[in-house]
């Protein structure tokens, strides 16, 4: 009795999960397929599932002048690999110390990085700080400096790197290990599934940004794919929405249907293979980190 | 145990002052490149703007706009920069926003107090009365423009003027196009040949009902009149509204005036009686097929045109309309035919519809304005032109006054009314007409609103106009496309417009201008 019934609850969760999915990957496909498809195809059948009208022209136009699209590819690995080292490592080392027992002011400090999850400094002010103080204006460092530690990723790594037993720092310090030794050596081993969980939170967060590429970056050779593929598109419904109150818009530049289509499947692709690999650690760091969060 | 503590507080501090350190040398370094010296004003002699003047102090001219991205920006800047440097001594730097972030960002750079010096703004994207009631632009004062820029004296109509004045006084240069609204109809020429339509017997949208019927007969694939939820069509009666004599404040705001009423008394314009008939017609033609069965949900008419399919657009009409957009449709400029319904109107908010600021944090306003001295120049446009096509023989080639872009070049702005005299432009193609004398003939006959210089203060009816705004959001679409039977839904419309208090934003507005009146 009790197994048919728990096997009845299993078949409708598998239902529901199927259609969450299925809800999921719809649009997915519709953009891949879009992609395929020629105009005068979505004008005529409107948006299928798989194209109609089978072309490759928006890739080949996306692929005829790959300037940029290369140059966003770099920019936006770059900006991801370096970001996520920078953010990891600023976070665990901050985690560490705010997860230790015998560090004295841990309560304050981790109130003080809690409370910037609450309260920041706002747009303006942040913007000064990072062009006035800091230059990072049209420098690469403007697309990682100001995401480069997250409060909320820190107290992840924290609530995880409290349920490991202080024992093994002593143990680390009674065969003769100092603070960085210990860390790097017994810490960040043990921390790993943390480590992937948050550093995917990280490369996350770098390669969807356009919001730092807006503020910031105005040279043509620092622009990232998400900032291109955004401009793309806000351009777009910029000029399609208002094409009585300019009276000479430039319309010749304006990409088709399947060209905007082509480019969000390019620049959502990577994340998409490097999903994958992470699943794994990802599941078990974010339930780990949740028991004490 | 302390001293460990200390120890490991004290690696963290250092690492954080040594990266501290190595971002400031980074940008520092950037720095450098920027506006050398803090030049003061320019020794004004009068003679500055006319030749060279050796006593100006060098300085570079910061100039953020908003288009479309371009790869070689700062080769046309560079190239710009030695005629520039040659005769007022100020080199260039241009900074191209897009079009969706261009607000924002300007917003937080002047809220920064950003240097700048040139700024592009206008009435909707960037808007000109909010920022200049912030103090983020200096006063361009008569004798400015007198001295240093004698050349856009002579390029803006006299009548114009009044709509870029806050409280009396100038803080934006107006850029030059066609600076009214000509409402008309662009048709593919073979249709209109085909179906026998004379485009002189046309004097109301109404005389156009046969030859659409006609149209949609023969072909029902094809799109006779272009409608779309927010463009094209859809929005067409903001400029045909001056047609049937009725000035409107802003789509989504009732309040309005007849063109021709001395008396300016202001009136809902969703109930007037002309706006009645145009939404009938709207709903016949909608019914009769003339407009597609989609366009209340349509967004995008590019597939349409593209296909060829569509026979008419309504729209402004200029004189490089056609030229224009005959080109989205697979067209040469010859084959598309344009209508004129009437004369153009010319009101504040067409005039100020592109404009350039110079920012308060400007170090040197006198050179902003011999800058846009020298694109206003009739006679030596080239600056004007390279800045909006390029480097000739890289980015275009030109034959006589007419430029044929290089594809893919890395540079085509084409955007002469953003930035200096429209007029001064090379034309992009033969069957254009040239610009003198057709452009500022326009400008001269244009019927002038009554209005001219009267800009609303939302403030003390924001709520109400945040209100009707979505009331009209919700009716607009589907009575201006036509999809909708005005005979039944206006009165509700107009029911909840009341409800949501436009009856306070017509008295609010007739107080505001009354009051303006006097003070003129």
């Amino acid at each position: 009795m009790q197994k048919l019934r728990s096997n009845k609850l299993n078949l409708i969760m598998k239902f529901i999960l199927t259609i969450i999915s299925v809800l999921t990957l719809l649009p997915l496909v519709y953009l891949i397929s879009v992609s395929f498809s020629t105009d005068a195809g979505i004008a005529r059948y409107g948006y299928t599932l798989i194209p109609r009208s089978f072309t490759l022209e928006g890739y080949k136009y996306i692929f005829k002048v790959p300037r940029p699209i290369i140059t966003g590819y770099m920019v936006s690995v770059t900006v991801t690999v370096l970001g996520t080292a920078l953010g990891l490592a600023l976070s665990s080392t901050l985690a560490y110390v705010m997860a230790r027992k015998d560090y004295r002011y841990s309560k304050a400090t981790s109130f003080y990085v809690f409370f910037t999850m609450l309260f920041n400094g706002g747009l303006v002010p942040t913007y000064i700080v990072m062009t006035k103080l800091l230059h990072v204006q049209n420098t690469i460092w403007g697309l990682i400096i100001p995401y480069s530690i997250s409060p909320w990723f820190t107290m992840i790594m924290k609530g995880f790197m409290e349920t490991l037993p202080f024992e093994i720092v002593e143990s680390a310090k009674i065969d003769g290990a100092g603070e960085f030794k210990t860390f790097v050596r017994i810490i960040l081993p043990v921390a790993k599934p943390a480590i992937a969980t948050v550093g995917l939170f990280y490369a996350f967060a770098y390669w969807n940004d356009w919001w730092l590429a807006m503020l910031y970056i105005s040279k043509e050779s620092l622009i990232p794919l998400q900032f291109l593929l955004y401009r793309t598109l806000s351009n777009l419904s910029y000029i399609l929405n208002n094409m009585s109150s300019l009276l000479n818009v430039n319309m010749s530049n304006i990409p088709s249907e399947s060209v905007r289509m082509g480019m969000a499947v390019i620049a959502a692709g990577p994340m998409l293979i490097l999903f994958p690999f992470f699943q794994k650690h990802f599941v078990k760091g974010l339930t780990v980190g949740s028991v004490k969060g | 145990m302390l001293s460990k503590k200390i120890k490991s507080l004290s690696l963290i501090l250092s690492s954080a002052l040594i990266l501290s350190m190595g971002l400031s040398a980074c940008g520092s370094s950037d720095k450098s490149a920027e506006a050398p010296g803090t030049s003061q004003a320019a020794s004004g002699t009068g003679t500055a703007a006319a030749s060279p003047d050796t006593q100006l102090e060098p300085y570079e001219i910061n100039w953020f706009f908003p288009n479309g991205a371009q790869a070689d920006v700062n080769l046309v800047a560079e190239e710009m920069s030695k005629i520039t440097k040659e005769k007022i001594n100020a080199a260039l730097k241009l900074t191209i926003l897009d079009w969706g972030s261009y607000a924002q960002n300007m917003q937080i750079k002047m809220a920064a107090s950003e240097p700048m010096d040139l700024v592009w703004t206008d009435g909707g994207t960037l808007p000109y009365l909010p920022l200049v009631n912030k103090g983020a632009f200096t006063e361009i004062t008569d004798d400015m423009l007198k001295q240093y820029g004698p050349n856009i004296l002579k390029g803006v109509p006299e009548t114009a003027w009044p709509a870029a004045k806050v409280n009396g006084k100038l803080y934006a240069i107006i850029n030059t196009q066609v600076l009214g609204r000509t409402p008309g109809i662009l048709f593919q020429k073979k249709y209109v040949d085909q179906f026998g339509l004379d485009l002189n017997s046309v004097k109301k949208l109404e005389d156009l009902t046969a030859f659409y019927e006609k149209v949609h007969a023969a072909d029902p694939a094809l799109v006779p009149f272009e409608v779309a939820q927010s463009n094209s069509g859809g929005i067409f009666f903001n400029e045909y509204s001056s047609t049937l004599g009725i000035e409107l404040l802003g789509r989504q705001n009732p309040a309005a005036v007849y063109i021709s009423d001395d008396s300016t008394k202001v009136m809902n314009y969703f109930e007037a009686p002309e706006t009645k008939e145009y939404l009938k017609l709207m709903h016949e033609w909608y019914l009769k097929g003339i407009i597609k069965k989609e366009a209340p949900m349509l967004k995008d008419v590019t597939p349409d045109q593209k296909a060829g399919k569509t026979v008419s657009i309504p729209t402004v009409v200029n004189p490089d309309t056609a030229a224009n957009v005959s080109s989205k449709l697979g067209l040469k400029a010859e084959e598309m035919v344009a209508l004129t319904l009437s004369k153009t109107f010319m009101n504040t908010a067409s005039i100020i519809a592109t404009m350039t600021g110079i920012s308060k944090t400007s170090k040197n306003p006198e050179r902003c304005i011999m800058l846009y001295n020298l694109l206003y120049d009739e006679k030596d446009t080239k600056l004007f032109n390279m800045m909006n096509y390029g480097i000739e023989g890289k980015h275009y080639t030109l034959a006589g006054d007419v430029a044929t872009f290089t594809q893919n070049s890395g540079y085509m702005l084409a955007s002469g009314w953003e930035n200096g005299n429209m007029f001064n432009s090379y034309r992009q193609s033969e069957a254009q007409p040239e610009w003198y004398p057709v452009g500022p003939d326009m400008n001269k006959n244009a019927t002038v609103s009554k209005l001219l210089g009267f800009n609303l203060d939302p403030e003390p009816i924001k709520n109400e106009l945040a209100q009707v705004a979505s009331v009209v959001d919700e009716f607009y679409g589907g009575l201006f496309t036509g999809a909708v039977d005005p005979e039944t839904t206006l009165p509700k419309f107009l029911e909840k417009l009341k409800g949501a208090g436009s009856e306070k934003i017509i008295a609010e507005v007739q107080k505001q201008i009354d009051g303006w009146k006097t003070t003129r």
